[in-house]
């Protein structure tokens, strides 16, 4: 052990790979394709989404127009039949779509946002600021959260974007929990103290190393948010809390539930289209668990 | 190594030019209380350790698991929260920074940790990591930077195209290489190397050692050395100090071997 004053120091570039890899995202990308369920699942929710973006140019019935005798069964007249108000059912899906879909995207992101923000203050900075946000967080939770948004959106008005607040409002406490679990065991890792030492602020070790790590199981839970949220709007709307004056899936069930005997056209079709929605997005999910989670990747 | 270098040489023992002077250092975690009520306990990492670390030596601190060497070290460059004591780095007692201040003058202190594998954020390429620190400290133009990196990356023995790979694609070794360079690239004068060649395998902690020698020899560093193997720190080290529960029990310049006997057996 005495000789540490050798002259040359060997070069290290024996057993460097000569080309890059692709980085992480795209890896997981790749991933995500050699998966059946998830793509099937994406393919479906991209034709909802061409369907209810282009629908209405080839489609041009106006979904709240009285086009027929209430109750036209499924036939020449109207495709999918009409409702209780002699509605055509298939411009209400179409049309529909647009505003039940746009509700589940936007109050997923607002869950999103407001629970990472929370999720990642609290388990960064820990001490008393973990303790009030786990404080607040809880406080969220034990609410019933149906309950809760009947109460927003009965106080601040029947409209689509009370309906989309008070959802994003009512679901963020899951992806709070979930950020802050990450950001705990993610925090005291040495790159994050590296970071530190290199001279990063709290802000860009938030924004730019522990969050861009925990972001996998936030990314599977946004997509998971989607279709609780678009079952939500279901569930408001179903109790007559939905916006009466803008198309959407749960209006249509809530409207016609009690023709249910009467008509069935009027109630399945709705139902089937937000079973189909959630089920291709928890596929998609599914997808996406499975190729950021290598242990997972070996199931199929 | 090019000839205008002077050799290394133990220093006279003047104190004049001390880069790092640590006074009464105090860390204690807290460990929750006994009951609602109960006066909080506290583990006692660090207990009241002083030293002194000479600018261009190499400071070891040996001792065993759960001794506080890594919670000094790393208090000593603010990663890890001081309770009380002074640190008085360069003239200026940099327990009292905060905020900005603080974030800039890390600069002058980096670290080197154990495991070269949770040391390096998976998702960033190595040019990007070497980077950091300057891109983070506003050291030079962007152009200067990349210069930098690859300048650095020459330093400690890796090809330029090693700036593209991800940390995987590199072997433990050639991982510690980035950090070290990481390190050095806002041109530190103190390292920390907390365990830096403990994970590594024999072969490959010879020529860890070789480098950190040759970056001190040609640019003046001084390290704080950690480690439990005693055999690496007698031949790295200038001083040695041998930390037991929190507190610096011996204390002395590398050749007396009478403190390693001291060190309670590994």
């Amino acid at each position: 052990m005495t000789s540490i004053d050798t002259p040359a120091l060997p070069r290290d570039a024996s057993t460097l790979p000569s080309r890059p890899a692709i980085s992480p995202t795209l890896v997981a990308l790749r991933q995500f394709c050699r998966s059946p369920s998830g793509v099937a699942g994406a393919a479906v929710l991209l034709i909802l989404v061409l369907t209810t973006v282009f629908g209405p140019h080839f489609y041009g019935i106006d979904p709240l127009d009285l086009v027929d005798a209430p109750f036209t069964p499924p036939g020449e007249d109207a495709w999918l039949g009409t409702d209780y108000l002699g509605r055509d059912i298939l411009a209400g899906l179409i049309h529909g779509g647009r505003a039940t879909l746009t509700v589940g995207g936007v109050a997923a992101i607002i869950t999103i946002a407001i629970g990472v923000t929370i999720g990642s203050l609290s388990g960064f900075f820990g001490g008393v600021i973990d303790t009030a946000l786990v404080k607040i967080t809880e406080f969220f939770q034990i609410l019933p959260p149906l309950l809760f948004a009947m109460v927003l959106v009965t106080l601040f008005g029947q409209t689509l974007t009370t309906v989309t607040i008070a959802i994003g409002v009512v679901s963020w406490p899951t992806a709070a929990r979930l950020t802050r679990a990450e950001f705990l065991r993610l925090r005291n890792l040495d790159f994050v103290k590296a970071s530190r030492a290199a001279g990063a602020g709290n802000g860009h070790l938030i924004l730019r190393v522990v969050l861009p790590n925990a972001l996998p199981p936030i990314i599977v839970s946004a997509t998971m948010a989607i279709g609780v949220a678009i079952l939500f709007e279901g569930g408001l709307s179903f109790l007559g809390l939905g916006d009466p004056n803008t198309m959407s899936w749960g209006l249509m069930i809530g409207q016609n539930r009690n023709y249910v005997l009467d008509g069935w056209w009027t109630v399945i079709f709705p139902g089937a289209a937000i079973f189909v929605a959630v089920l291709a997005i928890s596929l998609i999910g599914d997808g996406i668990n499975d190729a950021i989670n290598p242990r997972l990747r070996k199931r199929g | 190594m090019s000839g205008g270098l002077p050799a290394l040489t133990r220093p006279a023992e003047d104190r004049t030019d001390v880069l790092l002077d640590v006074n009464d250092l105090v860390v204690h975690f807290p460990a929750g209380r006994r009951g609602i009520l109960g006066p909080p306990s506290k583990v006692h990492a660090v207990d009241g350790v002083s030293f002194r670390v000479r600018r261009g030596t190499t400071f070891g601190i040996v001792g065993e698991s759960g001794s506080g060497k890594s919670t000094t070290a790393q208090a000593v460059i603010r990663l890890i929260p001081a309770t009380s004591g002074q640190i008085v780095f360069d003239g200026e007692n940099i327990a009292d920074f905060r905020g900005e201040r603080l974030r800039l003058a890390r600069s002058k202190f980096q670290i080197v940790f154990q495991d070269p594998f949770s040391a390096l954020d998976p998702r960033r390429r190595a040019g990007e990591l070497i980077r950091e620190p300057l891109d983070l400290l506003n050291i030079g133009s962007p152009k200067e930077r990349e210069a930098r990196v690859r300048q650095l990356l020459e330093e400690v023995g890796l090809p330029p195209q090693a700036a593209d790979l991800f940390p995987h694609q590199f072997s433990g070794g050639q991982r510690q290489r980035l950090c070290i360079a990481r390190a050095m690239a806002p041109e530190p004068d103190l390292i920390v190397c907390d365990e830096a060649v403990s994970a590594l395998d024999v072969a490959i902690q010879a020529q860890i050692l070789n480098l950190l020698k040759k970056l001190q020899r040609e640019r003046g560093l001084t390290y704080i050395f950690i480690s439990h193997d005693l055999g690496v720190i007698q031949h790295f080290c200038d001083d040695i100090a041998v930390m037991y529960l929190g507190k610096i029990v011996e204390q002395a310049p590398a050749p007396v071997r009478a403190i390693l006997g001291a060190a309670p057996p590994l």
